[in-house]
């Protein structure tokens, strides 16, 4: 007997598992609210906007909705639920996941803001309603708020994703976080832990740092494996985390395999697809893991025969540029950028991080893994991002950038103007300042924003040609 | 070589017929509510004048915001690019193009070479448009043709601190129960927007020579304020709202001849 | 207020005052608001302390947005404004700009003005919680603060010298304390207006003048008080309360109501603790600026604050809390979302919530309200 999402699970990688799954899934899209009419909507949807020819994004498709569905049913899986946020710091998240799994303990870790981005926005192009709930429940319009956290204040407003038993990681380097947490604990009672950083690297100062920055971070990371312990039972341990970097190394290996194949001309596939594989890592500690790394290499392998064969998303020689981040929940935006003619080859998430000293001078998971922060740089020094730019438009061949910042990530947007011209002074690479929301395309759609990247690619598609003569 | 150039924006539209580099003759309509009819319409207009029709083009262009409705037209290049090489076509040594039109407006760096270097818009708001003007202007019974030279009459312009056009709108109201001069609140709203551009242009950097294009171009109230906020002399082309048409007519041609060379 | 105008006068030539100082090879050494900068460091070594903390004027923060686009706090938009433009003097004078980085919005203004002029900008973190790691943290950024304020002055920051500036600064705050609980009083002896003008004075003022200022004050109020209005009695808090941004004040006191206290993380002097001068004296500093301090709204969980906020409303008997902040502040505007609530279950007391981006275009919206509420908490 024919499931009304057969058809869509069918076009996202799933096969026969449909069948034995069922009860999991159906459950699930109940919790959802998601019928016949909303999985027609998702197919036209996917096949418009994702590669599903290859099998690779097929897969990725699948472990994304596969998570979607351990993130709604894991309470009533008797699951404890462990939920951290934007911006996170690597790590901990997986850390604690592969403690419990060893003390046999029943966690479910994820970062459940972007998990419902890249599956009620990328596969059901459905996450209006969500965003709806966020902006009704204290989170209202009109204040550049974050609208990550609307997501999540209105996936729990909607009873969509589980009340959790632990927030981690609230707020870091940015001060909405905890706000936003705060008010969802006045509401729900659940506990947070606030991850505090201290943001004044000053400009110009990074890649150095502080020595005491990492003595208070790291102090701040290990209280949080402490009231982990606490609250949860499970004791994240130096073996626990060897483990986690294990495990996950397969993962962004082969993430770092596809970020290269993008460098080749033509493109072979869009960044759209990239930032799916990236972004699972990122969100998941499960399914990224079980899932992931044979989705990916999967994905590598057909990627590979793309290039060999010179087949690629974008015409050859198009102008090769660099931009901040795909959005999390609507692809149609790299695709707009992408038929502007513009090798959107390398985000800026995407690039790997320059590595933390080894070996390391402390001892404590926290403090190693502060100095990881230290060295990656991004929120907790401004200038960092700057220089991650400028560094990569000299190591990527890149032709342009485009700055797509966050209007309502503050880290991000008083940045605005600052990045655009750093990069033009640095590189003498064309640069645009482009005002984005990566996970709420509502009021930054692909309409909205084409007139500028169209001409921001007739200037570079200028530039090269007068370059050639 | 017979070619055109055709620019629908929001609230008017554009067309140009050039033979080489010869300007045959030029239109502009209303764009009204069908962006493809007006297209159509303003085309066939401008052909009728230079004694054409339709089959004699080689080949067109279509820019603006409804570039893409152009049924008829062989590429589409944004306005962008269209009003830098209208602009350096008749004026080789612009250095920055400042377009306000009826519902955005821009600010255009241009390279040694009339090519786009940088540039910034605003598409967002109206308080940076033509619409702004217009709707300031009726809320004092002045015509919108008339606004600018009344308001270089004054001689102490008001202080507009509104940011918003609704409430400008308020604040005007206000200030003419207060008495003032049709003239000085006039100036203080050229004032008020010429402060907002320049302020959107300084990131792309205001380089003689600059120059002023779009329908509000034609408002000598508004070059003078915007020559007073960014301190440099501004020059408007003889037929500033053709501009990106124009533009789109010349790269046409630049077309033509590269499809030419090619085989 | 015969003191008030003594120092209205003193404040109108200050700048006069701090270019002869400079001339005679005094430093001079600007800070954003926050409470998180210890004066005490400054005057030690002979430098003056001017807090930067102008507002209320949408200018500047038009200027800004050459710098940086518009979701960022209005008062932090209004000094990249600035800073930036020269519109305000007291940038121009500053040898050195101190900028305890408490939130994004201040590393706003740390960053784009580093990024875009010559001003020396010297940046140290506050944390967001009171843990022993975040009070070493603290005290180690005031102890390179100190280090650079020795370099810049060429003086040392002896004991002695900080003891006693120590000693002058926990005078002012004192007094300030004092003529504040005076408000406790029905009807309170000074009005919301005189008192925030005192409080902005000493952001400016040379430190002797001002402990005169509010010595005689206290006297003078203490003698025959000039009662502010009898009307209902308000707890304004917010984000910040600048130096020029007195609409609101104004517009409540025109309606009838009378502040008598007020709580903002940027623009009122935090006087309800005193430094204790004993043992190590960098650490007294920083328990007493960091420690001792109620926190801002930023701060990880932000309960103390709100906890203060209940128990002021409660001693000051108060009539209503009106909560005015600027846009984009996010910490501020989600916690006013469930603020009210909190307020209603512990006091049954009613909050007004406000917001300005500094437009002239707010006022009527802003007069309607505050009317309105006056009325309906008018007993």
């Amino acid at each position: 007997m024919a499931n009304y999402y057969d058809a869509l699970l069918k076009l996202c990688g799933f096969e026969d598992e449909i069948k034995r799954e069922k009860p999991r899934i159906d459950k699930a899209f109940r919790k959802l609210e998601l019928g016949p009419e909303d999985m027609k909507r998702a197919e036209r949807w996917v096949s418009e906007n994702h590669d599903v020819e290859l099998l690779g994004v097929r897969k990725l498709l699948r472990a994304w909705l596969l998570e979607l569905f351990d993130l709604v049913l894991a309470k009533e899986e008797g699951k404890k639920v462990v939920y951290y946020g934007y911006p996170s710091i690597q790590g901990p998240g997986m850390a604690i996941k592969a403690a419990s799994e060893e003390a046999s303990k029943e966690v479910y870790v994820a970062c459940p803001d972007t998990i419902l981005c890249h599956t009620l926005g990328q596969i059901f192009n459905k996450l209006a309603p969500v965003l709806e709930a966020g902006e009704q429940n204290g989170l209202p319009p009109g204040h550049g708020l974050c609208s990550l956290q609307q997501i999540r204040n209105g996936g729990l407003a909607k009873g969509i994703i589980p009340v959790p038993d632990l927030v981690t990681s609230s707020s870091y380097y940015c001060d909405m976080g905890s706000k936003a947490d705060e008010l969802l604990h006045d509401r729900y009672g659940h506990r947070a832990i606030y991850v505090d950083g201290s943001m004044d690297s000053r400009w110009g100062e990074y890649p150095d740092y502080l020595p005491q920055r990492v003595d208070y971070l790291g102090a701040q990371l290990n209280k949080l494996f402490d009231t982990v312990n606490e609250v949860l039972g499970v004791e994240v341990t130096q073996e626990a985390w060897n483990r986690a970097i294990s495990v996950s190394r397969q993962f962004f290996h082969a993430i770092g395999q596809l970020t290269r194949l993008m460098t080749a001309d033509p493109m072979p596939i869009s960044a759209v697809e990239v930032s799916l594989a990236l972004q699972l890592g990122g969100a998941s500690t499960g399914r990224a893991m079980t899932e992931g790394p044979e989705a990916v290499s999967i994905l590598c392998g057909e990627v590979e025969k793309r290039v060999e064969a010179g087949i690629g998303v974008v015409e050859k020689g198009a102008p090769r540029v660099l931009n901040f981040s795909a959005s999390f929940s609507d692809p149609s935006i790299m695709h707009m950028m992408e038929n502007t003619g513009l090798a959107m080859s390398a985000t800026l998430l995407s690039v790997p991080p320059p590595k933390a000293p080894y070996p390391t001078t402390y001892t404590t998971l926290g403090e190693i893994r502060a100095e990881g922060e230290m060295t990656i740089g991004m929120y907790h020094s401004s200038f960092s991002i700057a220089k991650r730019f400028e560094d990569a438009v000299k190591t990527l061949n890149i032709d342009g950038v485009i700055w797509s910042y966050l209007y309502n990530c503050r880290p991000s947007a008083l940045l605005s103007h600052v990045v655009k011209k750093w990069v033009e002074e640095t590189t003498g690479v064309p640069a645009i300042s482009l005002e984005m929301d990566i996970y709420d395309s509502r009021n930054y759609s692909a309409a909205a924003l084409r007139t500028r990247v169209e001409a921001f690619a007739e200037m570079l598609r200028a530039r090269k040609a007068t370059a050639k003569a | 070589m017979i070619v055109a150039g055709v620019d629908i924006g929001a609230a008017t539209a554009k067309a140009v017929i050039l033979d080489g580099d010869e300007l045959l003759a030029f239109s502009i309509i209303p764009t009204g509510f069908s962006v493809a009819r007006a297209a159509e319409a303003v085309t066939e207009d401008a052909l009728a004048k230079s004694r054409l029709s339709m089959g004699n083009v080689e080949y067109i262009i279509s820019t603006g915001y409804g570039r893409r409705a152009v049924r008829f037209s062989n590429k589409v290049l944004t306005e962008i690019i269209c009003h830098a090489a209208g602009v350096s076509s008749v004026l080789p040594q612009a250095g920055t193009v400042i377009d306000i039109g009826g519902q955005d407006s821009k600010v255009i760096g241009l390279d040694g070479n009339g090519k786009v270097r940088d540039f910034v818009m605003n598409d967002k708001c109206a308080a940076g448009t033509g619409r702004f003007l217009e709707v300031m202007a009726g809320v004092l019974g002045v015509a919108i043709s008339e606004a600018g030279a009344l308001s270089l009459l004054s001689r102490e312009p008001c202080s507009i601190s509104s940011t918003c056009t609704v409430f400008a709108e308020s604040e005007m109201v206000s200030l003419r129960a207060e008495g003032k001069s049709r003239e000085d609140i006039l100036a203080g709203i050229h004032k008020a927007m010429a402060h907002r551009i320049a302020i959107m242009g300084q990131s792309v950097g205001f380089r003689r020579e600059v120059v002023f294009t779009g329908g509000v171009a034609k408002n000598v109230g508004m070059k003078k304020a915007l020559e007073d906020e960014i301190g440099l002399e501004i020059l408007v082309p003889e037929e500033p709202q053709i501009m990106g048409a124009l533009g789109a007519a010349i790269l046409a041609k630049a077309e033509l001849v590269k499809m030419h060379q090619a085989s | 207020m015969k003191a008030l105008d003594k120092l209205s006068s003193h404040l109108r030539t200050r700048l006069v005052d701090l270019r002869r100082a400079k001339e005679q090879g005094r430093k001079i050494v600007g800070y954003t608001p926050g409470g998180y900068l210890p004066e005490e460091l400054v005057l030690a070594c002979g430098a003056i302390p001017i807090c930067l903390i102008r507002g209320g004027d949408h200018a500047p923060v038009e200027l800004s947005g050459a710098y940086i686009c518009r979701w960022i706090d209005t008062f932090c938009r209004a000094q990249i404004g600035y800073g930036v433009s020269g519109d305000d003097p007291y940038y121009g004078i500053v040898d050195l700009f101190a900028i305890p980085i408490t939130d994004n919005h201040i590393r706003a203004i740390s960053d784009v003005l580093d990024y875009n002029t010559n001003i020396e900008i010297f940046p140290f973190g506050v944390p967001h919680m009171k843990e022993k790691v975040a009070f070493d943290y603290y005290l180690h950024g005031i102890t390179r603060l100190k280090a650079r304020l020795e370099e810049l002055t060429g003086v040392e920051i002896t004991n002695s010298k900080l003891r006693e500036a120590i000693s002058l600064c926990n005078r002012e705050r004192e007094l300030l304390k004092e003529i504040s609980l005076m408000r406790q009083s029905q009807p309170a002896p000074i009005s919301g207006k005189d008192f925030v003008a005192l409080n902005h004075g000493s952001f400016l003022a040379d430190k002797r003048i001002m402990v005169e200022t509010l010595e005689s004050v206290y006297n003078e109020l203490k003698e025959q008080s000039t009662p502010a209005s009898e009307g209902p009695r308000v707890l304004l808090t917010g984000s910040t309360l600048a130096i020029g941004d007195y609409r609101v004040i104004e517009m409540v006191e025109a309606a009838g109501g009378a502040i008598v206290i007020e709580e903002f993380a940027e623009g009122i002097r935090p006087y309800w603790e005193k430094v204790k001068a004993d043992g190590d004296l960098m650490a007294a500093l920083a328990d007493c600026y960091f420690t001792r301090r109620v926190p801002p709204g930023w701060f990880r969980p932000g309960k103390e604050r709100r906890d203060f906020l209940i128990k002021l409303a409660k001693d000051f008997n108060i009539a209503g809390v009106i909560w005015y902040q600027l846009m984009y502040r996010e910490s501020y505007k989600t916690e006013s979302y469930y603020f009210p609530g909190l307020l209603k279950r512990e006091t049954g007391l009613p909050m007004l919530t406000l917001e300005s981006d500094y437009d002239q275009a707010e006022t009527e919206q802003l007069r309607t309200r505050i009317e309105t509420f006056i009325e309906t908490i008018r007993r």
